[in-house]
């Protein structure tokens, strides 16, 4: 559910996006393949997985199993299609895709088990996708802010960009400053997510991932809904095993 | 999390497992190697390196990462744009395309850098009639 839902939540630009702009205005970039070029595989695997959604009508692990993999297929690619590569909801929803048909895969398996095995792997998938927005800022540019003030005076959407339009200019320089090295210090903790106790998976990680729409705009949650909806899923199994 | 590995696991399990300590070995590299951080850089410079190798490395996660700048060049002026992980994103979907039809050609510099390593690939941008086509030259070629 968290899945589909981050999918299409951008629903609204991506239509008019993939089914008119890219038909009538396309980019053609002959470093893509000409089925990564075409304007109707974007179309297509954009919109097969609302497929999925008959998951919530069937307890048919088979249609799990069929459903899982049109996740991931999807997801990865529009992640490589010219049209739609500039955006992390496919990277993110590939991995949580992965992690779902891990889990449909395992079925058979004793639920203790099972369920060790699926908080941790979730706690790696979102560490590791943190871990490569940590180990990108790892320099003095972001560290001094710098970075973040350049990226966010060219985007000038959002909540944190609104509030910081309304600070004197003398003080914009150490606001960056300190929201880039929180931002650095929240994505190493994020990181870390497999190192620390199960239940920092859903009372720290799920709190942060939802606070950072402060930093951007709610479309965020595009990228990070199918984490958040994976880290809830393992709790539920929980739930279900006790 | 190192006593999950004492649990019994199945092959699926364990090549899950696999994958991931790969992933996070080489995000380990890449602050302590120019040369790693040199080629990992041209993930957000498509064209660089070939299609089956630059795939993949899209579905590493980069969010917010490394120092991305466009310079664009025109007949309407030159602007400098900061982006975030995905440069092109600024030319696909923030332009408007009607307006860039009339404005072309348009030289695009995308420029990435990760402390001393800078690495810099020049495209060109220009309305054929049909579509926005778009072409590369490498720094230096």
């Amino acid at each position: 559910m968290f899945w589909l839902a981050g999918w299409y939540l951008k629903a609204w630009l991506f239509v008019v996006y993939l089914y008119r702009v890219i038909e009538t205005e396309p980019w053609s970039f002959d470093f893509f393949p000409p089925i990564f070029r075409s304007p109707a595989t974007a179309q297509l695997f954009y919109a097969l997985p609302m497929l999925a959604g008959g998951i919530f009508l069937t307890r048919n692990i088979a249609y799990y199993r069929f459903s899982a993999w049109i996740m991931i297929l999807s997801s990865a690619v529009l992640a490589v299609h010219q049209d739609t590569h500039n955006d992390a909801t496919f990277v993110t929803s590939f991995w949580s895709g992965v992690w779902a048909l891990w889990l449909i895969s395992q079925a058979d398996e004793p639920a203790a088990v099972l369920s060790v095995h699926a908080k941790t792997l979730a706690a790696l998938i979102v560490g590791m996708i943190f871990a490569g927005g940590f180990v990108g800022k790892l320099t003095w540019q972001y560290w001094n802010g710098t970075a973040l003030t350049h990226i966010f005076g060219a985007y000038e959407a959002g909540m944190l960009a609104e509030w910081i339009k309304h600070l004197p200019v003398s003080e914009h320089a150490t606001t960056f400053r300190a929201l880039s090295r929180m931002l650095i210090v929240c994505e190493g903790l994020l990181s870390l997510s497999p190192f620390f106790p199960c239940q920092f998976l859903v009372c720290a990680c799920v709190p942060l991932l939802l606070a950072f729409a402060l930093t951007n705009t709610i479309w965020i949650y595009s990228v990070l809904m199918c984490l958040i909806g994976m880290v809830f899923a393992t709790r539920l199994i929980d739930s279900e095993i006790r | 999390m190192l006593g999950v590995f004492r649990r019994p696991r199945s092959p699926g399990t364990t090549c899950l497992y696999l994958l991931l300590a790969c992933l996070f070995i080489f995000y380990a590299t890449v602050p302590c190697s120019p040369h790693v951080q040199a080629w990992y850089m041209q993930k957000f410079h498509p064209g660089r390196m070939p299609f089956l190798v630059w795939a993949p490395m899209q579905l590493v996660p980069s969010m917010y990462s490394f120092e991305n700048r466009l310079e664009i060049k025109s007949s309407r002026g030159n602007s400098t744009v900061w982006t975030n992980h995905y440069p092109m994103h600024f030319l696909f979907f923030r332009f408007d395309r009607s307006v860039m039809k009339a404005g072309g050609p348009y030289d695009v510099e995308l420029i990435s850098q990760y402390r001393d390593v800078i690495l810099k690939t020049r495209y060109r941008v220009l309305w054929s009639g049909n579509a926005f086509d778009v072409t590369r030259s490498v720094d230096g070629e």
